[in-house]
């Protein structure tokens, strides 16, 4: 729970600092935070490829486990599409759009900033960057009240880079592999589902 | 996203290569990494006055369904956790 503490503190210093203007023009917009990423992802991988366990752990991992993108997307959209009745401004096409970010922010707001304009676009900028971030904060508490398949199922496309170490953290090394294979199968679903429920 | 699979793999590649060197300070780097992570899309999110100026009403919107769609995703998570553990007896 600390950790969880010290990274919202770091996002809520970086929203000061935006807000305040004092970060240069040219470190916003993806520069930093890409190269940040990429690092990110480079020392996951070389603690993945240190592990000599893993390769063991994916063979004997069980099969039904790999339903798990299926069921994150079934479960996602169900919320949304029942909670859409509470939200009458909206659609349920366009709460489903929105839910089928999975976490994604950049790529599911870009989408729908396109087609359905700026107003929803933000929703779903926002809705996916909170998604990220309940999912940093509470994936310890997901895993003991849930069992260690919901921060996975949490973190939605994110499980495979950004929410990755924390999901590593708190359901053990593993569940390392089944969350890069759930977060690229949801990634991959992204364009295709955003863009359906977009031109419903 | 392919630059994301390549960073990735050549990661492990390292990794495997080092099997006999275990990285040890490797958590402590991936932890500040993560700092670093949040502290930038921090700005990001602070820096955008679409986004700031809305936040009361748009955000309150966006955060009834992130709960809802996680309710349901941690939900179908919880039952193949359940269904999985069943079958196999752990």
């Amino acid at each position: 729970m600390k950790n969880s503490l010290v990274i919202l503190l770091f996002f809520i210093a970086g929203t000061a600092a935006g807000i305040s203007g004092i970060i240069p023009e040219g470190l916003i917009g993806g520069g930093a935070s890409h190269c940040a990423l990429y690092a990110l992802m480079f020392c996951v991988g070389i603690s993945l490829g240190n592990d000599t366990t893993l390769l063991r752990d994916l063979r004997s991992m069980d099969p039904r486990l790999l339903l798990l993108p299926l069921m994150t997307i079934i479960g996602t959209l169900a919320g949304c599409a029942i909670i859409s009745i509470c939200l009458p401004s909206r659609s349920v096409f366009d709460c489903l759009a929105v839910g089928s970010g999975f976490g994604y922010y950049s790529l599911s707001s870009i989408f729908i900033n396109e087609y359905k304009g700026t107003e929803l676009g933000t929703v779903a900028l926002l809705a996916n960057i909170i998604r990220e971030i309940i999912t940093l904060l509470a994936a310890p508490l997901m895993a003991r009240w849930f069992g260690k398949l919901a921060p996975i199922s949490a973190g939605g496309a994110t499980s495979m880079d950004t929410t990755l170490p924390i999901i590593a953290r708190s359901c053990g090394d593993d569940f390392v592999i089944l969350s890069i294979f759930h977060g690229f199968m949801v990634d991959f679903s992204v364009p295709f589902l955003v863009t359906l429920f977009c031109n419903l | 996203m392919l630059k994301i699979a390549v960073v990735l793999l050549s990661g492990i590649t390292i990794g495997a290569l080092l099997r006999k060197h275990p990285v040890s300070i490797l958590p402590k780097i991936i932890m500040v990494l993560v700092w670093v992570l949040l502290f930038s899309i921090g700005v990001e999110v602070g820096s955008d006055p679409r986004i700031i100026g809305h936040l009361h009403d748009l955000g309150l919107e966006a955060l009834v369904l992130t709960l809802a769609g996680l309710a349901g995703s941690i939900g179908t998570a919880f039952a193949l956790w359940k269904y999985a553990n069943r079958r196999t007896g752990r």
